[in-house]
């Protein structure tokens, strides 16, 4: 078809390159191939060494001896094989028990592992200095997190979303100012990541919520509501501000939060706001509010959910007859639950019970 | 007449290079990201549990006439390893026993029908769920088609989350906890993940699920491995990067289930509801949700029976092509305009360019060869030095997908690569003209108003309303 436009020389060049270029690729493909069965072989060598050196640890607990064994394995490993000690060290550090976890984090530090790891996120390759990142999160040093915080400000997201979870994974207070300013800011990594960082370092996160719930950005006063009941347990008036956000929020998507959240803490009585949300304008307000009541063990907010089984949206009276049957195996609202499960007629409250008898 | 079949000439290598440059770009995206994702996704990669909580799920799958395989492809959606799970199967009035399979093999119990359905469908007969695995529902209603069918599940359905596949599709065990990691990390920007489909052709299945993936030993099968590559693996990560995919497959894609209803469903006018759908939520989505995503993700599998003859092609890619300028149709006010981001200004214009005049301008190309041949005005050098450049750069695009998918996925033996490779040097020879040809086709019957399956031409504005919420972030 291009027969009439270019000159024999060129299209002998092009012809030329293009071969050389399909000759290329094959060549890199088979290249990846040859390491991919180096990588497997990289990585059943660093288990057979590791794994024995950990293995006596679990057996005797000798933190000393461990640190000892480590130093002169790891400082053999080249670059190739580090990263895949970094993993394995990883994957030990989760499967160990409390006690052993903070052993195995002395150990560690001493033998210099963590100090290596610190040098790894100023890695040149990103995925290593996310992979340094993860590790140091696992090791769990407190000592590292100024060196995390650090990669907070990393060019490639997967590196700064990897400190922050490392930073919640350590769970030190001191990382509460940078991380509850990314949370606010809304910048560094994805909300939700930086709310679980915050949640997992605990009360101490707790002005991060209470100023994410007067941010003017609906998504992080969203997020702030589930950070404030992730943290319920070490933040006493979690519950009461959450009901105060039910009862005076403008926005829907965010009053359907503060339910959602509350559902998420649940406990004896039912907030009044969470009772008064039944009847919200919004469905999806509505919806929260009930699947939530379902979670307190409160007798008085059967007449509400039982109004709400009659709802106009289906999934507002299906989640109101969920609610029922949850209420009718709490001990305290359990009677006047069945006693209004029995009275009760509608198709919601028959659909949740047939649910409930097959799942059963 | 010399002189017009040289400025066509000159026309058409102008494309081909344009063609080539777009398309090398796009497969050098793909290759950086997916270096990134071989190496950062086991240590750094999306967590489960990021949103606090998983996301309830509920799998779509209609079914029309599916009595063979209905059971087993049940069991294979139940088979997931996701926990918070329904399974609803849309019996789409199916005239063979289809329904009377499940309840056999489900032990089927009715649940109560009332309350208004979220989304207007043909009538809904009845719901059930099963004894034998309460997550598996089953709807019952008279035929509507295949949008129809998703819409009654949709309506049905209860998860946060819709994953919807198609009956005869074999989905991974991890392939949904994989597809809704993206909405685990940006719950608030996420509103749809298409998955990544593989052709099942030549894999051995046991059991409804694919324990050893392979190559075709007929041309048809191992071909159309080479092209979904291409297709899903070689290009859409690199649109999913740029925030301009317009396609979520119709074997595998999860979207939230409140934009589902916000938007009205799947639309029942034309014959790619799937690529409809994704292009309605970049067209009335993205210029009020600047950061609103539409992602891939890859290594969240689906397994699908290409067609194994060309006649069950020639039917599959004429409906596909239909689809295509349906849509182009329908959302033409998104081409070229920076407020759909990528979408509007990169995706847009290739797909009316490489997709939808590429047939077009390949039959002129072949057309031309053919006036030549017959005017005697060939010098054969040139033709086969020509014909040598357009095979090979072809076959640039098919070794770097390759590349991609030994880098990234390692799911073929090298065996089958190299049986790959070698299809993808004859591919030119007999399977692009068939695919031209009847491409151009569906373009000359899409102009004359005629088209292939069912329904009439659809009006596209009709279902351009806007939804009538915002829908809510699913932040936790």
């Amino acid at each position: 078809m291009l027969l009439l436009v270019a000159p024999l020389g060129l299209t002998l060049w092009v012809l030329a390159i293009t071969a050389v270029v399909i000759v290329a690729v094959i060549a890199i493909g088979v290249s990846r191939h040859i390491e991919s069965f180096r990588t497997d072989r990289r990585r059943e060598r660093v288990r057979v060494e590791l794994e024995p050196v950990f293995s006596r640890f679990f057996e005797s607990e000798d933190r000393a001896r461990l640190a000892e064994e480590l130093r002169p394995v790891f400082m053999r490993m080249d670059a190739a094989h580090r990263p895949v000690a970094a993993v394995l060290v990883a994957d030990l550090m989760q499967a160990a028990s409390f006690s052993q976890r903070e052993q195995l984090r002395e150990a560690l530090e001493e033998s210099g592992i963590v100090e290596l790891g610190h040098r790894g996120t100023r890695r040149l390759s990103p995925w290593r200095r996310a992979l340094a990142c993860e590790m140091l999160g696992k090791i769990g040093a407190p000592r590292s997190v100024p060196v995390l915080l650090e990669r907070l400000d990393d060019r490639r997201p997967e590196v700064r979303m990897a400190a922050v979870r490392a930073l919640g994974d350590i769970g030190s207070a001191e990382a509460v100012p940078a991380l509850s300013q990314a949370f606010l800011e809304r910048r560094i990594a994805p909300t939700n990541v930086v709310n679980n960082a915050l949640r997992r370092i605990g009360g101490a996160a707790a002005p991060a919520f209470e100023q994410g719930i007067e941010s003017t950005d609906p998504i992080v006063r969203v997020s702030s509501c589930f950070g404030l009941s992730g943290i319920a347990e070490s933040h006493g008036g979690a519950v009461h501000r959450l009901a105060e956000v039910l009862a005076s929020e403008s926005d829907a998507h965010v009053r359907a939060a503060a339910a959602g959240a509350l559902g998420l803490v649940g406990g004896g009585n039912a907030p009044a706001a969470l009772v008064a949300a039944t009847t919200d304008p919004e469905v999806a307000v509505r919806r929260a509010a009930l699947k939530a009541l379902g979670s307190f063990d409160d007798p008085t907010t059967g007449e509400a959910i039982v109004a709400s089984t009659e709802d106009d949206d289906r999934e507002t009276a299906l989640r109101a007859a969920e609610a029922l049957l949850a209420l009718a195996r709490r001990p305290r609202a359990a009677s006047e639950a069945r006693a209004r499960l029995a009275s009760s007629s509608t198709w919601a409250v028959e659909y949740a019970r047939t649910v409930a008898e097959v799942s059963a | 007449m010399t002189s017009v079949l040289q400025s066509i000439s000159i026309g058409i290598l102008g494309f081909f290079l344009l063609y080539c440059a777009v398309t090398l770009t796009l497969l050098a995206l793909s290759l950086r990201e997916i270096m990134w994702y071989t190496r950062g996704h086991e240590p750094t990669g999306t967590r489960p549990g990021e949103l606090g909580h998983q996301p309830s799920v509920s799998l779509v799958a209609p079914a029309y006439n599916e009595e063979t395989l209905i059971v087993q492809s049940a069991k294979g959606f139940l088979a997931s390893d996701y926990p918070r799970l329904e399974v609803i199967v849309v019996d789409d009035g199916s005239h063979d026993e289809t329904f009377a399979r499940l309840d056999e093999a489900f032990d089927l119990v009715p649940l109560p029908l009332r309350g208004r359905l979220a989304l207007e469908t043909a009538p809904v007969g009845s719901v059930h769920i099963s004894r034998i695995d309460p997550r598996l529902r089953v709807v019952h209603k008279e035929n509507g088609g295949r949008s129809d069918a998703i819409n009654a599940g949709i309506s049905v359905a209860r998860g946060e989350l819709v994953v919807i596949t198609d009956a005869d599709s074999l989905l991974e065990p991890d392939a949904i906890t994989r597809s809704i990691q993206p909405f685990e990390v940006h719950p608030d920007s996420c509103l749809a993940v298409g998955g990544g489909i593989r052709v099942a052709n030549g894999s051995r299945i046991v059991g409804g699920r694919v324990v050893a993936p392979g190559v075709s030993w007929r041309g048809v099968g191992a071909t159309q491995v080479l092209e979904y590559l291409r297709g899903f693996f070689a290009t859409r990560i690199a649109w999913s990067e740029l925030n301009g995919l317009l396609i979520i497959s119709g074997a595998f894609g999860v979207f939230r289930r409140d934009l589902l209803v916000a938007l009205g469903g799947f639309s029942r006018d034309t014959l790619g509801e799937d690529m409809e759908m994704t292009m309605r939520i970049h067209h009335l989505l993205r210029p009020q949700w600047k950061d609103a995503r539409v992602q891939f993700a890859p290594d969240a599998v689906c397994w699908t029976e290409a067609p194994g003859t060309l006649g069950g092609l020639r039917n599959q890619r004429v409906r596909w092509h239909a689809g295509l300028l349906d849509n182009l149709r329908m959302h033409w006010g998104m081409f070229g305009r920076a407020r759909f981001g990528a979408a509007g200004t990169i995706a847009m214009p290739y797909m009316v360019l490489f997709e939808a005049l590429e047939p077009i301008v390949e039959v002129v190309g072949f057309a031309i060869v053919i006036t030549l041949l017959v005017l005697n005005l060939v010098n054969w050098t040139y033709l086969v030095a020509f014909f040598l450049i357009a095979l090979l750069t072809g076959q640039v695009l098919s070794t770097t997908a390759l590349l991609i998918e030994e880098i990234g996925f390692r799911r073929y033996r090298a065996l089958d690569l190299l049986r790959l490779t070698a299809w993808g040097f004859v591919e030119a020879l007999w399977f692009r003209p068939p695919l031209a040809w009847w491409r151009l086709k569906a373009t000359v019957d899409a102009l004359i108003g005629r088209r292939p399956g069912w329904g009439s031409i659809p009006r596209g504005e009709a279902i351009l309303e806007r939804p009538g919420e915002v829908v809510a972030p699913l932040t936790r």
